[in-house]
């Protein structure tokens, strides 16, 4: 198999993930339930990955790391502690359900951001003039459905300086790519830590700049006594039994990522893409998303076939052993905002694990598919 | 052996700290409190030895980490509040 789907979740994991997974479910119990040592070697090892991730992203404390189940839990507590009925939201016009759909039910008034796909300036440009109107501005740091890279520390910069609250959505470039939380002047970013970052599903990860109002309530192994959840991060945000395997695998994912370097993962990536990409720029039965700009573009490309549909592609790429996607990608707004949303696109995601002559084999697969329609 | 257990409210919290002490040579253990010592319920604390409480808590409060209240236990187990 040829896995070019990790956008949606990386299933080419280093060997440590899985081992530390089943070690999790061998030795480890509670983190944070008792003392015995199987819990105290789950908290060790929670905490281990709160540590690694705070070093991987620029967080000056380790408690201001969250576990969540995922990146949708982790916007909507992102959005259940800023938004209310009639707070006036900014959205770039690449969001996912996992933050239209929490701010629609919030009752949010919405504005989307326009902009040129691949254009930086003009978003920004647009964003400048839109920010007054605003309370809260919600952007993701790359497109799920086109890859544009879009440029949330000078986003969240224009926040800052104009009193405004900042979710910064890094579902597809954690561990991609260089994120900083710092530097983005979030109140909250949100990433999941099944893919860039090569963990397991069931878990995610939300960067809590200060505290934030809880979304579940419950157990939480420490304040027994307090009426609600305690007041202190991470504990008033994770109600109930931690995802211990999961997030001990995760940190076997992150600890890689460190090692790798994000940067350099990004490089390798990029000339995936670009190896998989160049061979279709002259053919004329599709049409692709592309930007040659590295910098602007991550590893993921997509495409339109011109005389099938894309689920028709996808389903033929999987009779050859090549794993991608197609269809909307639970981004309606994306696709509405570049006048896709009638056919969807075919996304093309790469992976650390992914070589170019896969690449090579998938883009001529793609062409030989193309060319029989 | 002498000892005082310091409070810190969560486990991540006594975890921080006991990685901070580890780094500053200060042998720390993380304990889960006794009920009574807080009036919150269930709270985890780190134990350090008599001799290295005062230096501990300088570190912990320099770090920000949000420390809760201080006890002295004897070698037999008696546990009593101080101020530290």
């Amino acid at each position: 198999m040829i896995y070019l789907d990790s956008a949606a979740t990386s299933m080419l994991k280093p060997p440590s993930v899985k081992r530390e997974m089943i070690e999790a479910m061998v030795n480890m119990s509670s983190p944070g339930r008792g003392s015995h040592p199987w819990a105290m070697k789950a908290s060790s090892v929670v905490y281990d990955c709160r540590e690694n991730i705070a070093k991987l992203f620029n967080v000056d404390k380790p408690e201001n790391v969250v576990f969540t189940f995922n990146a949708t839990h982790s916007l909507n507590i992102a959005i259940n502690s800023l938004v209310t009925k009639g707070t006036k939201v900014l959205v770039s016009p690449y969001e996912h359900n996992s933050v239209m759909r929490p701010l629609r039910a919030a009752g949010a008034e919405i504005r989307v951001i326009e902009g040129e796909l691949f254009d930086n300036f003009s978003f920004l440009a647009n964003a400048e003039k839109m920010m007054p109107w605003a309370d809260v501005v919600v952007c993701t740091h790359v497109s799920n459905v086109f890859g544009c890279v879009l440029p949330i520390n000078a986003l969240g910069n224009m926040c800052r300086s104009m009193g405004k609250k900042f979710i910064a959505d890094a579902s597809q470039s954690a561990g991609s790519m260089n994120v900083d939380f710092a530097a983005s002047n979030a109140d909250f970013m949100a990433f999941p830590g099944h893919k860039g970052l090569l963990g397991p599903q069931g878990t995610g990860v939300l960067i809590c700049k200060n505290e934030a109002k809880p979304l579940l309530y419950g157990g939480s192994g420490t304040d027994s006594l307090l009426p609600l959840m305690p007041e202190n991060l991470p504990d008033m945000l994770e109600a109930g039994t931690h995802n211990t395997a999961g997030i001990a695998a995760l940190n076997e994912g992150v600890k890689y990522v460190m090692r790798q370097g994000a940067e350099n993962i990004r490089l390798h990536e990029r000339n995936l893409l670009n190896i998989f990409s160049q061979p279709l720029f002259k053919n004329s039965n599709l049409r692709m998303f592309y930007c040659e700009n590295n910098a602007m573009q991550s590893s993921l490309v997509s495409i339109i076939p011109l005389k099938t549909n894309c689920e028709y592609v996808a389903e033929k790429l999987a009779e050859e052993g090549i794993a991608v996607r197609a269809g909307l990608h639970c981004s309606p707004l994306a696709h509405q905002s570049l006048g896709t949303d009638a056919t969807g696109t075919i996304r093309f995601s790469f992976s650390p694990f992914i070589s170019a002559a896969q690449a090579r084999t998938a883009s001529h697969a793609l062409e030989n598919i193309l060319k029989k329609l | 052996m002498e000892s005082y257990i310091i409070m810190c409210r969560t486990i991540t919290y006594a975890q921080r700290a006991q990685r901070l002490l580890d780094r500053a040579g200060i042998r720390a253990n993380i304990v889960k409190a006794p009920q009574g010592l807080t009036s919150e319920g269930c709270s985890y604390g780190i134990r350090v030895s008599k001799a290295k409480g005062h230096r501990a808590t300088e570190i912990m409060r320099g770090a920000g980490i949000k420390l809760g209240k201080s006890f002295y236990q004897t070698p037999d187990g008696e546990i009593r509040e101080i101020e530290i």
